[in-house]
């Protein structure tokens, strides 16, 4: 699947996964000003259009380019947005590739296709915690210590510390989420990605719930004047597409150095360890 | 730019960014973007998360290209 880049000349860029009779946007362009077509599969048709150079850089402007794309075709009917970068060979390839998982994007094209998500960001200051302080009478305890003992002991305060911030930055987590969980059908947190962003969450709605969503985070915003909370969208349901069997990792995962975010000990935090987690919350199963 | 713009545009791409390139429906036997530019978009990332933790506290204008500067061939 990583095969060398520059091994196509051209190829059939994906956009999008739609029903069959939805019609596309006249006159809808995509890369090099190329037509965007569809290549159909049963029930199902994929938005493509040809890219002659074989390799696209994921810049800032081509990315928001695949976006408008995207979402443009969401304007004519349910879509299911495709992975930036999606590239097969040729018209045959993209409907052996719908065909491959029919039963699953028929489904998610059912789930998904006219929902929309919205990001939730939240920044704050990592409080303070008392983990570090030493029990009484430590001072001469410490004097009497090895230098092992005093390492580990500094050890545990660490976890200590880390331990109590994770516990706040979940509680404050379960606290948003109750607040606006009420108008998503699902939705999926990452606690403490860094040390500062102890909040990042995707909730998927109706697009009719998005005022209300937006009027509670607002109330929400209002009632944590310490914390920065900032929303995003309504994007494509991007976060809540079904993986593929077997557990694909994402896109972000599969780096040489297997640069993950889902992995804690090489995720993009500056201080704490394993500060990057997907987790349920409140027992929902998101994935 | 005021820290607000600033801020509203970090976070929206930061957002776009999570999810085009690391979400969304994956096809069987697509070539996605090369090793080497996932690569790049990893660090322009690890940029843009910092970069939103800073506007918090700084609100300057300051650049970015989730691309990063590699090569294009």
């Amino acid at each position: 699947m990583w095969e060398a880049r520059g091994a196509m000349a051209s190829g059939c860029y994906v956009y999008a996964i739609l029903a069959r009779e939805t019609r596309l946007p006249p006159g809808l362009r995509g890369w090099g000003g190329a037509a965007v077509s569809t290549v159909p599969w049963r029930t199902l048709a994929a938005a493509t259009s040809p890219l002659q150079s074989g390799a696209l850089r994921p810049t800032e402007e081509n990315v928001w380019r695949h976006e408008a794309i995207v979402e443009a075709l969401r304007q004519q009917g349910p879509a299911l947005p495709v992975r930036f970068g999606t590239v097969l060979a040729d018209a045959d390839a993209v409907a052996h590739a719908l065909a491959e998982r029919y039963d699953v994007l028929v489904a998610d094209l059912a789930r998904l296709g006219d929902k929309v998500e919205l990001g939730l960001s939240v920044l704050w200051d990592p409080p303070r915690t008392h983990g570090e302080e030493q029990p009484p009478g430590s001072g001469v305890a410490r004097e009497a210590q090895g230098p092992g003992a005093r390492y580990l002991q500094a050890r545990l305060a660490a976890h200590r510390r880390e331990a109590a911030v994770r516990e706040s930055a979940r509680a404050l987590a379960r606290e948003l989420d109750r607040a606006l969980s009420g108008h998503a059908l699902e939705r999926r947190c990452t606690v403490l990605p860094t040390p500062r962003l102890v909040v990042r969450a995707a909730y998927l709605l109706e697009p009719g719930h998005v005022p209300a969503f937006q009027d509670t985070f607002a109330e929400l915003r209002r009632a944590h004047p310490d914390l920065h909370l900032l929303l995003s969208g309504p994007w494509p349901p991007y976060n809540f597409v079904t993986p593929p069997e077997g557990g694909e990792q994402s896109a972000l995962s599969k780096g040489p150095h297997n640069a993950g975010r889902h992995q804690p000990t090489e995720s993009p935090n500056v201080g704490t360890s394993s500060t990057s987690d997907w987790q349920v919350m409140d027992g929902e199963v998101t994935t | 730019m005021s820290k607000a713009l600033v801020e509203a545009r970090d976070v929206t791409l930061l957002d776009l960014v999570d999810r085009a390139v690391d979400h969304g429906v994956i096809l069987a036997g697509d070539i996605t973007i090369s090793v080497a530019d996932v690569d790049l978009i990893y660090l322009g990332l690890r940029v843009l998360l910092a970069s939103v933790e800073r506007v918090a506290e700084l609100g300057t204008e300051h650049a970015l290209d989730v691309g990063g500067e590699g090569s294009d061939g």
